[in-house]
């Protein structure tokens, strides 16, 4: 015995699950063309040996991720990558933070001050790594002539020629773009801390000092593992500044590892590798924010 | 009902996308034939607009042209054939890339563009660089070396003959000593990483008579440890420790050092003939006029160096518009375009009869350029090239910035690149 038919308003009207799905479908369509299935599409081509220079294909295995740690300049790599990430976002925390500070506090001019920090955040990467290669450029860059002007240089440096300076030199240019998102955040986190935190240290007896590392640290924890989380993906897979500013030089000095997945897949065709080598860097992306978040977490719950 | 009016309201949000995409096919099917062509913008020029601009008023066929840096054109052309997109039907290309195109079938044989009558009218040897296993799959746009360029005006002032540029190394030192200044350089080079450093070194071991490499059966085998190659890169440490050479220059690509040298940061640098003619024009100089053309000075008399730069253009086997792609490249390579080319924007023209145009030889310096010829080097044309190239530029960098002496660089830059070629 059927029942009723129903029709597909009534179904609707009647399956809140299915309407959901219906109005969400086109969107979850054009994810999975546009994000999923490149996703998945990298992965398997991740072991094959897949190279327009020759035709044909060729299952690899695990062959290619192997091959990445048989690489004694793939394994290099890693290292510049990891220290590119921490020292840039040690500056961009610390900076953040202290500017954040001291922007919750008040004074005069604050919203032209708030405003202002923004600017280096909106500037398009390339840009970026175009403004500070005029800065530190050998030949008419300011950093140069305000050194030689003041006497601490006798002649122009060129900075991003010598290995010991050019990865620092993109991790401060890197740090000023991104700083003023840690303030942001930051920021927004202070001014959630009720006011009565504060009374109550005071009234304990608390000094700045330690208002700032027993009320204010832990109550931005969260703004801070949130931005620590964004800004370690972006740092590991920092690309932009680098091609921009030193295209990897000097003497491979400046080469992170996403620089050798551009290199590899694009450069020297092999599909197979760069692919294997990008889903390295996403392994590593996913491993560090686990970390942050285990860390992290464990300090929040006060 | 609210539910299914907002449903309704859903699907009809996406039609007009559909309409449109289908409306695109329609109007497309309905215009003149476009082709999209992708130039680095030196082998484009200035003008390059004009030009495509004439074939499209000659012939109704369109044409889009995109005009980036080499290195964005080959990441641009690298991408679309690796996805086998028909996104260009012309793609710019040197002789040295076919190797990493033609055995997966990326590039199109053109030999149907080329009869023997044809062939004969280009300049030697181009149209068998580009020629493998008998079939053509570029054509020759521009023909380019790379010479010395001087600054006449920075030679008077320091009391150097501005007719007698330096033809030995020793003089280029010792010229140096009266040209540099706190401020000026006596020369600059593209030392920067990838195939600047590279193909500057290359020219630079050239021109101390070395043997760069060499074919052995169906393979490259490098010889770049060998006593002439490490002179040459030797030399170019001393330049950049004694201050002879711009100690920016493991920085700098092509344009840049043109620049410097332009604005006068710089009495002498190396770069591609065709700026030539940019450098008589005071918009572009203030030296304008007072740059001259001579070729690199060598380990000792006699000896000069050069690398070979040659633009081709190749049509991809994806693209829709090959008949189309054809014809203009065949009208890039008319004596009339060839000849625009030359005398308005410098570069040398690939067709024989132009040598003897008295008008080109007023913009080129076809003496230098000839003997800068006579001495180039040719980048072996293997799959591997990009690999080995960036390989070397590693290496030549590592001894710049004293991180490896000279011998231990090249020995790895060799190893490495044997290695990677399977020896």
């Amino acid at each position: 015995m059927r029942g009723p038919r129903m029709s597909i308003g009534s179904r609707l009207e009647h399956n809140e699950g299915l309407f959901a799905f219906l109005l969400v479908l086109p969107a979850l369509l054009i994810v999975i063309a546009l994000y999923a299935y490149p996703l998945v599409f990298s992965l398997v081509v991740s072991f094959f040996r897949s190279d327009i220079r020759y035709p044909g294909v060729e299952f690899r295995g695990l062959k290619n991720y192997i091959d990445i740690f048989r690489d004694p300049d793939l394994v290099a790599s890693f290292g510049r990558t990891i220290y590119f990430t921490v020292a840039s976002l040690a500056i961009e925390m610390v900076v953040g933070v202290v500017v954040a500070v001291a922007f919750n506090s008040r004074f005069i001019g604050r919203p032209v001050a708030r405003s202002i920090i923004l600017i280096p955040w909106a500037v398009p990467p390339v840009v970026n790594g175009i403004i500070w290669n005029w800065i530190v450029h050998p030949k008419i860059g300011i950093l140069n002539y305000l050194l030689t002007s003041v006497g601490i240089l006798s002649r122009y440096k060129p900075w991003l020629a010598d290995p010991s300076w050019a990865l620092n030199i993109i991790v401060v240019a890197d740090a000023w773009k991104w700083t003023p998102l840690v303030v942001l955040l930051v920021l927004a986190g202070l001014q959630a801390i009720p006011e009565e935190l504060y009374e109550a240290a005071r009234m304990d007896g608390a000094g700045a000092t330690k208002v700032f590392f027993r009320v204010t640290l832990p109550c931005v924890m969260w703004p801070i593992l949130v931005t620590l989380i964004l800004r370690t993906v972006e740092a590991v897979r920092v690309f932009d500044i680098i091609f921009v500013m030193t295209r990897g030089g000097p003497a491979n000095a400046t080469k992170v590892t996403t620089f050798y997945v551009w290199e590899i897949a694009f450069k020297y065709h092999q599909l197979g590798m760069g692919s294997a080598l990008a889903y390295t860097v996403t392994i590593l992306i996913i491993a560090l924010a686990v970390v942050y978040y285990r860390v992290m977490n464990r300090r929040v719950e006060f | 009902m609210r539910k299914g009016t907002a449903l309704l309201l859903a699907v009809l949000l996406f039609l007009p996308l559909a309409g449109f995409a289908g409306g695109q096919k329609e109007k497309k099917a309905a215009e003149a034939e476009t082709i999209t062509a992708l130039f680095g913008i030196d082998a484009a020029g200035k003008h390059m607009g004009e030009r495509a601009a004439e074939f499209t008023a000659k012939t109704g066929i369109k044409v889009n042209l995109v005009e980036v840096e080499w290195d964005g054109m080959v990441n641009k052309q690298s991408v679309a054939l690796t996805a086998n997109e028909p996104t260009f039907d012309i793609v710019d290309c040197g002789s040295f890339m076919l190797p990493e195109y033609v055995p997966g079938g990326k590039y199109a044989d053109i030999s149907d563009m080329f009869s023997a009558a044809d062939k004969a009218k280009f300049m030697e040897g181009m149209i068998d660089a580009v020629t493998i296993g008998g079939k053509v799959y570029a054509a020759p746009l521009m023909a380019s070396w790379t010479i010395m360029f001087y600054n006449t005006e920075m030679f008077t002032k320091a009391g150097l003959d501005p007719n007698k540029p330096p033809v030995t190394w020793d003089e280029l030192v010792a010229y140096g000593k009266k040209l540099q200044t706190k401020d000026t350089y006596a020369y600059t080079d593209s030392l920067g990483p990838g195939e600047y450093v590279t193909t500057a070194y290359f020219r630079w071991a050239k021109s101390a008579g070395a043997k760069i490499s060499e074919w052995r059966g169906s393979k490259v085998y490098w010889l770049l440890d060998s006593p002439e190659c490490a002179q040459a890169l030797d030399f170019l440490k001393k330049m950049l420790k004694e201050g002879t050479m711009d100690p920016g220059a493991p920085t700098y690509v092509q344009q840049q050092i043109a620049d410097l040298f332009g604005k006068g940061h710089a009495s002498m640098f190396v770069n591609w003939d065709m700026m030539q003619l940019t450098f008589k024009n005071p918009e572009q100089t203030p030296f304008a006029g007072k740059i001259f053309a001579a070729n690199m000075p060598g380990a000792k008399a006699g000896l000069t160096g050069s690398i070979e730069g040659h633009e081709y253009l190749a049509v991809p086997s994806p693209s829709n518009h090959k008949e189309a792609a054809k014809k203009f490249i065949k009208f890039l390579q008319t004596s009339e375009v060839q000849k625009k080319r030359a005398v308005g924007e410098g570069m040398t023209p690939v067709l024989k009869d132009l040598f003897k145009d008295a008008d080109v030889k007023k913009v080129i310096n076809l003496d230098v350029v000839f003997k800068a010829a006579a001495n180039c080097y040719y980048r072996p044309a293997i799959a591997e090239y990009t690999q080995c190239s960036d390989i070397i530029s590693a290496e030549i960098q590592n001894a710049l910035v004293n991180n490896k002496d000279t011998k231990q660089a090249l020995k790895d830059a060799n190893d490495k690149c044997n290695k990677l070629l399977g020896w």
